[in-house]
């Protein structure tokens, strides 16, 4: 048997003497840690990873554990990043609805960011990244691309506070669109607006679209409110009370416009001063 | 003359003549024309590989295990000598010399070098070296650098290959009518 080996040795000595050579100049390739050799290393690296696959398939736990531990995190951080991608995805479909209802608008828009949405004393506001450097003025109207949302309430240099229309004190003139039937629209502490005192007489239908009022000295005309989700008669009365679904979702503004638009700016003092005054009227009665 | 003066003269006559005195005189001389001729005559930076030539004549002029191990060596001076990593020369032309080896024949060298097998003999080792090393340098998932390095090294197979020619043409034109 060893002469045998020997006998093979001796045949075929320069295969041998050949793939010492060869594993010799692998091992000094190896041995320079130099990224010149990006082919060699991707070679060796796909060898190595294939022999360990499929050889040694059962692996070390240890270093499974260690895989299994950094897959996780890789995981969490592609989750992460999904999420991003699907906001950022949404936010850019918003955008582009934005950019694309401003030049059809026949009012001069003043797109804003939100900054942040507060609740004080039960009234709801948020603030937006422009002021009245950017030309903004108390009173102005602020809308998202599906509809009305509120009012400048109050503007610093770059930053301005907006009333939403989900305040108690807030009235908004609207009319029906098929109907024509005007209204004044307030809210109720849910999720919808309400139309009350609408005369039993008047045919609205379900599905009517609400725009602020031509009458309003407060909106720019014919900006979407809502629209008519439920007719209820007041049982005992000759009114009818109607239930409005708001077309810009409460609170979920990211982007907005204020819309550059003021009716008459002494009207809109003369109705500032008289609500201020009624405010204090009614803090005095309580 | 001293004792000891005539048998360094000896010692130095039997180096002189012994076969390896004279592979390493080519040696000098093949790794001169490689550093100092070939840039002078290469194309569009494309030059011909002299060592690939000696890689082969030695390959088919001695036995296999002798002619690997002295190549492996002349792979590592070429790698010291042009600055590439270390053992990326001795592999490929270990390996190109291992294909010339295949068609050694003992005492039949004389033939080998007359015939058209030898420039056949240097376009497949220069062919397979310079794909060997083409695939160690190539860029990680570059398919393009990849190719154009192949054009690249095909090119300069082909000058390799026209100077084994010359050394084919001398052997079977010029030596036979000596003979």
């Amino acid at each position: 048997m060893f002469f045998q080996i020997l006998e093979l040795i001796r045949r075929y000595k320069h295969l041998f003497v050949l793939a010492l050579l060869i594993i010799l100049s692998l091992s000094l390739i190896n041995a320079s840690k130099t990224n010149r050799i990006n082919g060699f290393n991707t070679i060796t690296t796909s060898i190595s990873s294939y022999i360990t696959h499929n050889v040694f398939s059962i692996g070390n736990i240890g270093a499974l554990k260690n895989e299994l531990t950094v897959l996780q995190d890789l995981n969490l951080k592609l989750n992460t990043e999904i999420i991003d991608t699907r906001q950022a995805k949404s936010e850019n479909a918003y955008l582009r609805k934005m950019l694309s209802l401003a030049p059809i608008s026949k009012y001069d828009l003043i797109a804003t960011e939100v900054l942040s949405i507060h609740t004080i004393y039960a009234e709801n506001f948020l603030i937006i990244n422009k002021g009245y450097s950017d030309g903004i003025k108390v009173g102005m109207t602020v809308c998202s691309v599906f509809g009305l949302v509120g009012v400048v309430e109050e503007t610093k240099s770059n930053l301005s506070i907006v009333r939403l229309i989900n305040n108690t004190d807030m009235k908004i003139p609207i009319k029906l669109e098929q109907s024509n039937v005007q209204g004044i629209l307030g809210w109720e502490n849910d999720s919808y607006l309400y139309m009350n005192y609408v005369p039993l007489t008047d045919t609205i239908k379900l599905g009517e679209q609400a725009f602020t009022s031509v009458i309003s000295g407060k909106y720019p005309p014919n900006i979407l409110v809502g629209k008519v989700v439920k007719i209820e008669n007041n049982t005992g009365t000759h009114f009818k009370k109607i239930k409005i679904k708001p077309a810009a979702t409460f609170f979920d503004y990211t982007h907005l416009y204020v819309v550059n638009y003021i009716h008459n700016q002494q009207e809109l003092d003369l109705l500032r001063e008289t609500e201020q005054k009624l405010i204090l009227l009614k803090q005095g009665k309580k | 003359m001293s004792g000891y003066s005539i048998n360094f003269l000896s010692t130095i006559k039997f180096i002189v003549r012994h076969r390896y005195f004279k592979y390493l005189i080519y040696l000098i001389c093949v790794t001169f024309l490689q550093i100092i001729i070939a840039p002078l005559i290469s194309i569009d930076s494309v030059a011909p590989d002299f060592f690939i030539i000696f890689v082969v004549w030695l390959a088919i002029k001695e036995p296999p295990t002798f002619a690997l191990i002295v190549v492996f060596f002349i792979g590592i001076l070429s790698d010291i000598i042009f600055l590439d990593v270390l053992g990326t020369n001795a592999l490929c032309k270990t390996i190109a010399a291992y294909s010339a080896t295949l068609f050694y024949k003992e005492g039949e060298y004389s033939q080998t070098i007359k015939k058209y097998k030898f420039p056949l003999l240097v376009l497949l080792a220069a062919f397979l070296h310079n794909v060997v090393i083409s695939v160690i340098y190539s860029d990680e998932g570059n398919l393009d650098y990849l190719f154009h390095y192949l054009k690249y090294t095909t090119l300069s197979t082909l000058y390799t290959t026209f100077f084994a020619l010359f050394i084919f043409i001398y052997h079977s034109i010029y030596k036979r009518r000596i003979s």
